[in-house]
């Protein structure tokens, strides 16, 4: 099922070419202009890139995240409340057709995991999935560990090692109760970090 | 008979592929990467070849601050639904920004929200795990929308097998991997 199936045409078809256009109707002339050569600029610009590309992808954005400045435990601390204070905030469908609300027993899963956390183990980055769970995760290029909460009280995690963007060793486990605090498995690995 | 074959993924897809669970029939009937080697859409141009590439409009809810800008959640809808993404080399780029624009509006937020990302269609379907094929991409198109595909979790473990989903975890993380992504791209 597509989620943005409505925007397709097949090429030349005047039926759906006007549905394309009417999403223009409070624009301007100059401001479609604008967006129009804007996104082929970019499009272009992209596909050249991602053509011109003589190394495995994995091992490009391997590069990247290890080079990748680290934010500060106060601004992570920002960045999570004013992310996990917004999901309850989505509706139905903000992701495509089908996609759920946030859960809140998802949410309040996450954050008594949260409540939890070691203190010497660095603050995630949070995120929802179109099913409405909660999930925290950190990534370094070598190292990602992911943890979901399902909102029936448990979550379940991985955690995998990486060396130039290949994968060494994959760990972790599900249905682990959100009161029994965090897994040694995940948390080793992340007091490392 | 090849023929039979190609008709049963076409069947797929005629049966399933509005049910919102469209992967989970694929996974369950073929084989990983069998359906990828037939066209499953009468309305489309052919099935997609490994060096087209792929594109697909992203929110800030999909997006995280670093380098690998896509959260690896963010492409959940590999498991069932399928995850729309669109085929360059059949979509003219210069109406990329009118699709931008209806996608936006139809989500209700500024179309300086939106992100693109990018990824050659070889790069999903060589994502394995174990040395097993993880992904599918499958010709979905319709009527009025012959670009269209869907990526999908092709991989599937025997019954029984623990931790099924700490593997799957990894594998959305490895999918968000290969799309290259521009923030704001009409901002």
């Amino acid at each position: 099922m597509s989620d943005i199936s409505y925007s397709a045409r097949a090429a030349g078809s005047p039926q759906l070419s006007g549905s394309l256009e009417g999403s223009w109707q409070e624009h301007d002339a100059g401001e479609i202009d604008r967006v129009r050569a804007k996104a082929q600029l970019v499009a272009e610009r992209m596909k050249s890139e991602i053509e011109a590309r003589t190394r495995p992808v994995q091992e490009i954005t391997h590069e990247l995240l290890a080079r990748a400045p680290r934010r500060t435990e106060s601004e992570m601390r920002d960045l999570l409340e004013s992310e996990l204070s917004r999901y309850p905030t989505l509706q139905r469908g903000w992701d495509g057709e089908f996609a759920k609300p946030a859960s809140p027993d998802s949410l309040r899963d996450a954050r008594r995991f949260l409540s939890l956390r070691p203190a010497d183990v660095p603050l995630p980055h949070p995120e929802l999935n179109s099913d409405g769970e909660t999930g925290f995760f950190w990534d370094t290029g070598d190292l990602f560990a992911g943890v979901t909460f399902e909102g029936d009280g448990t979550f379940y995690f991985a955690v995998c090692h990486y060396s130039r963007g290949k994968e060494t060793a994959r760990d972790g486990a599900e249905d682990c109760p959100v009161g029994s605090g965090w897994p040694d498995a995940l948390v080793g690995p992340l007091r490392k970090l | 008979m090849p023929t039979t074959v190609e008709l049963s993924c076409r069947d797929v897809e005629l049966k399933y592929g509005n049910s919102g669970c469209k992967c989970v029939h694929y996974r369950r009937l073929f084989a990983p990467g069998y359906c990828d080697g037939f066209s499953v859409s009468e309305h489309s141009p052919g099935m997609v070849e490994d060096d087209e590439t792929l594109y697909r409009f992203l929110l800030p809810e999909h997006l995280t601050d670093g380098p690998l800008a896509i959260r690896p959640d963010a492409f959940r809808a590999v498991e069932a639904l399928g995850l729309s993404v669109f085929r360059e080399r059949h979509v003219p780029l210069r109406e990329l920004g009118d699709r931008a624009r209806m996608y936006a509006k139809r989500r209700g937020v500024p179309l300086s929200d939106l992100s693109l990302a990018m990824a050659r269609c070889g790069d999903v379907r060589a994502i394995t795990l174990s040395g097993d094929k993880s992904y599918s991409v499958y010709d979905t198109a319709s009527e009025h929308s012959p670009a269209h595909a869907d990526v999908c979790r092709a991989l599937t473990f025997p019954l029984g097998t623990p931790n099924q989903r700490v593997h799957f975890k990894t594998l959305h993380r490895e999918l968000a991997r290969v799309f290259t992504v521009e923030r704001g791209f009409l901002g």
